[in-house]
């Protein structure tokens, strides 16, 4: 049994890092969340790239920086989802591989958007596809996510241990989210708003709100198992 | 919070079968629940936009096909009807009858995939996509994914069905029966209202 404790502290770090770098640098500088309509006009879009330039590279930076401490967070859950698994940890390995994925894929958008910023003199429509091109590389592939929880979700569900790694209830929440987040491969289909375009009510508030909810949702499950165990002084399990 | 939802879930056996304050896990509860809310959200989108247009609205219902949608509405209702078989006689531990009415039961969901597949078709030669207008891209959109619920049904109930082969199995797996039944009663429920709402609401 791997001592939990200090790998949790890690995990919560590396989630605030996350949280701090990725919602400040996304939402409060570059100004990028929530998602712009994808019916501006070129201008529109050639304005908001010339008028935040600066802010709008400063901001993707930091979230970029944000996205990688997602995976200690991600690592670190497969380390507890192996000791349930007998034999080759199959599910732990594809979980860490798609959180690979899913950092790749929220990070390299940010490059694509700080090209389109870096010389924002150039020809508009260059500046335009540059944005389309992010904003689909960002709310598209959210598979790799709906992969990651489906694979905590079947290691939970298999977890027959008194004190599992991860509560049944929220294996299944997790499963949820997994479906909360599936529409996503339809935001290249609609270039005006609506709930199925990439600021749309579900393609970006529901499957980019329902992960958050379920992470902050584990930490306090995981913060009052620690404080259950500190007072039952138990051994081991924690 | 947990040991309030263990003993929930703890089982009360006596005598022949067994009994729960609940039927399946409460974490099935809470994920019928939470995806019930997200198809809320659906119903309720499709309302208002129904709403801000009504005749494309109209326009775009008098095309569907009431009968193949009806048709699969009274699939699903079978199907239910041979789910709750199924996990009634998962209690009794009867594992051949078990295993006949699962297996009727994917054989209705797949019925249903192939009306889908026909009534798909037909709107995609006739040139309806999803990009078409905002009445199609709530169709195929809400549809497209209660169908991905059914494809998601029919791998659980192959599961249950495959992993399943002495009493023993079975009885360990009662409770994940009961947890793929009430799913299965879901994804029914759900296709009612959608039925309704798109094909029949004027």
């Amino acid at each position: 049994m791997t001592e939990r404790k200090p790998l949790i502290i890690v995990a919560v770090v590396s989630m605030l890092m996350t949280t701090i770098l990725y919602a400040g640098g996304m939402f409060y500088i570059s100004g990028f969340l929530p998602p712009p309509s994808p019916g501006l006009s070129q201008l529109e879009v050639v304005g908001f790239y010339q008028q935040n330039h600066t802010a709008i590279i400063a901001g993707l930076t930091m979230a970029f920086v944000g996205t990688g401490f997602m995976l200690p967070l991600c690592v670190i859950g497969s380390v507890f989802m192996a000791e349930v698994e007998e034999g080759f940890p199959y599910f732990s390995v594809m979980q860490a591989l798609s959180a690979l994925a899913t950092v790749i894929f929220t990070a390299l958008p940010n490059f694509i958007w700080m090209t389109a910023a870096f010389r924002v003199d150039r020809s508009p429509e260059l500046i335009t596809m540059l944005h389309d091109l992010g904003w689909i590389m960002w709310a598209t592939p959210s598979w790799g996510f709906a992969f990651q929880l489906i694979c905590v979700a079947v290691v939970g569900l298999k977890d027959k241990r008194p004190k599992p790694f991860i509560s049944r209830w929220m294996s299944y929440l997790a499963l949820w989210v997994a479906v909360g987040v599936a529409p996503t491969p339809l935001v290249p289909f609609f270039i005006e708003a609506g709930p199925f375009a990439w600021n749309g009510l579900f393609t970006f508030w529901v499957a980019f709100f329902s992960p958050i909810f379920w992470i902050a949702l584990l930490f306090v499950v995981i913060a009052n198992d620690i404080r259950a165990g500190q007072q039952e002084t138990v051994t081991g399990s924690i | 919070m947990m040991s309030a939802m263990d003993i929930g879930a703890e089982k009360a056996s006596g005598g022949e079968g067994i009994t729960y304050r609940y039927p399946a896990e409460l974490g099935v509860w809470l994920f019928v629940f939470a995806d019930m809310c997200i198809f809320a959200m659906y119903f309720a989108v499709f309302v208002w936009e129904k709403n801000l247009n009504p005749a494309m609205f109209t326009e775009g219902q008098a095309s569907l096909s009431t009968q193949l949608g009806g048709l699969n509405t009274v699939v699903l209702l079978i199907s239910s009807y041979f789910a709750a078989k199924a996990v009634h006689s998962a209690r009794l531990f009867n594992i051949e009858v078990y295993k006949r009415f699962i297996k009727l039961t994917m054989f209705c969901g797949l019925i249903f995939l192939c009306v889908k597949f026909v009534e798909y078709s037909d709107k995609f030669s006739a040139g309806f996509d999803i990009a078409t207008n905002a009445f199609y891209r709530n169709y195929f959109a809400f549809t497209g994914f209660h169908m991905l619920h059914v494809i998601f049904g029919l791998s659980f109930l192959a599961w249950l069905l495959f992993s399943v082969k002495t009493v023993e199995q079975l009885k360990e797996k009662t409770q994940a029966i009961e947890g793929a039944g009430l799913y299965w009663h879901m994804v029914d429920l759900l296709w009612v209202v959608l039925f309704s709402l798109l094909y029949l609401v004027p």
